[in-house]
């Protein structure tokens, strides 16, 4: 199952530190809800455990982030890619940063998923509504964080 | 909005000018639908009333939908209403068993049958949500044949006395207020439809009956009345033509029933083509395996079969709302209503098995969807009149009044 999102938004920082903040393993993984667990590897990517579920289907994925493609201060990519209860996950967000002056810069991102196990069995409508709510969540703590 | 049902609108724009009132309404279901989705999942396993999907449904004030705005409705037409019910359907039979009562059986009884009194007090509330209503007409004895019951009233005074019990009432442990038949006391024969109010003295919840096999987030209730009282204010249409409103009642539902079908079968067609492109079976998406493609056409040839002669007779049923004496209208619809019932009925559960098959093991569980319709359509071929009610219905309109094989 694919499940496509986008979406625009800015915040009142500059496009260096709205940069910084994106490509920081530490502060990006903040903004993951139900995160179980975080273990830095290295200065782009760390180790998560992030609890996913609807109603009595929950478990923990575990998962390898990384922050790739990184072009400053203007692009990254946050590929966040796991497994777990039957379930596999892969999740690319890609943040594009414009600046529209010296304290405003608009973020645009494009989110594609991809699921396999138990979960799409649930069905893709209810299936992409949670994930909608999930990434509306995952984006208001980028724009909370950053700002 | 979700693609098939906003397929269904635009299809059906080629036969119905749609107003932009119309379409806001549906888009405002459409939105309820996707809220109710959830709590209707964890409900249904966790087999609780979906009262959560109750309450974002007056939220959204869809709850009385059909009725007329000088009642606090949202004066939606047959086709509409039907459109919305499908969309409801697509989401689970149980809110849309509990919205079937809720709305088709009982505020279009009231509307149609009730007195200003009445409207005020109970049609009014219940369309924004502030009241809950259940339809009592099943016995453990009176089934398919409803002028068996067993359940009675008498006049004591300027108040009726009820006696009795109902069974396998939807909504029957939640709701405030019912619309219950009785049977005369004095008059055998006689029946009577009254509005009661649950917190009544004498009126009791005997059983929730949790031992169904579908529909775990919809209420279902045997009820008990031991000297029920109810003022003389509260008898709905005239005393002694409690059947005219059941029956009336029963057509609505049946619209209800054969428009959530479809939105069963939507919702099955749905999952088993997303199932079909992405599960990979010996090396290839089974889609492309052509004994599953022959699952998929089977609903969606069911799917055709249930929607047509549904829409049609909503259509229909816009010409008799308007004209409600005329009665060769309403032989009309009774027949068009009873055909759209057993078609679509029949095709949703058709539809969920064909889906169960390709869903394979995990269609076998209450985790799905599809398992879920599969669980739930069997009813739909039972409640509101049962496949063999609805066969005997459509012959005698077929063959003529002396060929029917009840009265």
């Amino acid at each position: 199952m694919r499940l496509d999102f986008n979406g625009r938004f800015t915040v009142n920082v500059s496009i260096d530190k709205t940069f910084a903040f994106l490509t920081n393993p530490e502060s990006v993984s903040r903004c993951i809800s139900d995160l179980e667990g975080f273990v830095p590897k290295d200065k782009s990517s760390f180790e998560a455990k992030i609890r996913v579920g609807v109603g009595p289907i929950h478990g923990v994925l575990n998962t390898q982030c990384s922050i790739s493609d990184t072009r400053p201060p203007n692009s990254a990519t946050l590929t966040i890619d796991g497994s777990g209860f039957g379930n596999k996950i892969r999740m690319e967000i890609k943040f594009t940063l414009a600046s529209k002056s010296e304290q405003l810069t608009e973020v645009t991102w494009i989110s594609t998923t991809e699921m396999k196990g138990i979960m799409t069995g649930l069905g893709e409508g209810m299936i992409r509504k949670l994930s909608q709510e999930k990434m509306e969540e995952v984006i208001e703590r980028v724009k909370n964080g950053a700002a | 909005m979700e693609t098939m049902f906003a397929q269904d609108i635009e299809d059906l724009k080629n036969l119905y000018s749609f107003s932009k009132e119309e379409l806001d309404i549906l888009e405002r279901v459409d939105k309820a639908a996707d809220e109710i989705a959830l709590p209707e999942f964890e409900n249904y396993l966790n087999r609780k009333v979906n009262m959560a999907g109750v309450q974002i449904a007056k939220k959204h004030g869809i709850l009385g939908l059909p009725v007329k705005k000088e009642y606090g409705g949202l004066g939606a037409n047959a086709l509409v209403t039907a459109l919305a019910k499908e969309r409801l359907g697509q989401v689970g039979l149980s809110f849309s068993s509990f919205y079937n009562v809720h709305v088709f059986l009982t505020q279009l009884a009231l509307q149609r049958w009730g007195n200003d009194y009445q409207k005020e007090k109970y049609l009014k509330p219940a369309s924004k949500g502030d009241i809950i209503m259940a339809f009592g007409l099943t016995e453990p004895d009176a089934g398919s044949d409803p002028s068996a019951m067993q359940t009675t009233y008498e006049k004591r005074g300027d108040k009726f006395v009820l006696n009795g019990s109902k069974y396998l009432i939807t909504n029957g442990s939640i709701a405030n207020n019912e619309i219950i038949f009785a049977k005369s006391k004095e008059n055998k024969g006689e029946i009577s439809a009254f509005i009661i109010d649950t917190k009544s003295n004498g009126f009791s919840v005997s059983m929730q009956l949790k031992e169904k096999i579908g529909l775990f987030a919809s209420d279902t209730s045997m009820l008990d009345f031991k000297g029920l009282e109810v003022p003389k204010e509260d008898v709905l249409g005239e005393i002694g033509k409690g059947m005219h409103v059941a029956y009336s009642s029963l057509m609505n539902g049946r619209m209800g029933v054969a428009s959530a079908s479809v939105g069963v079968i939507e919702d099955c067609l749905n999952a088993v083509l997303s199932r079909a492109k992405e599960r990979v079976q010996f090396g290839k998406q089974i889609g492309k395996h052509q004994l599953i493609q022959k699952h998929i056409v089977k609903i969606a040839q069911n799917l055709e079969m249930a929607r047509w002669p549904t829409y049609f007779a909503a259509i229909r049923k816009i010409a008799y709302e308007k004209d409600p004496d005329n009665k060769d209208l309403e032989r009309e619809i009774d027949k068009r209503t009873a055909l759209a019932k057993k078609i679509a009925s029949y095709s949703a559960w058709d539809s969920a098995d064909h889906a169960v098959q390709v869903f394979g093991g995990f269609g076998y569980s209450l985790f799905s969807p599809v398992g879920r319709h599969y669980c739930d359509t069997r009813v739909t071929r039972l409640y509101e009149g049962s496949d063999e009610i609805m066969e005997l219905k459509i012959a005698a309109h077929l063959l003529g009044d002396d060929f029917k094989a009840f009265n």
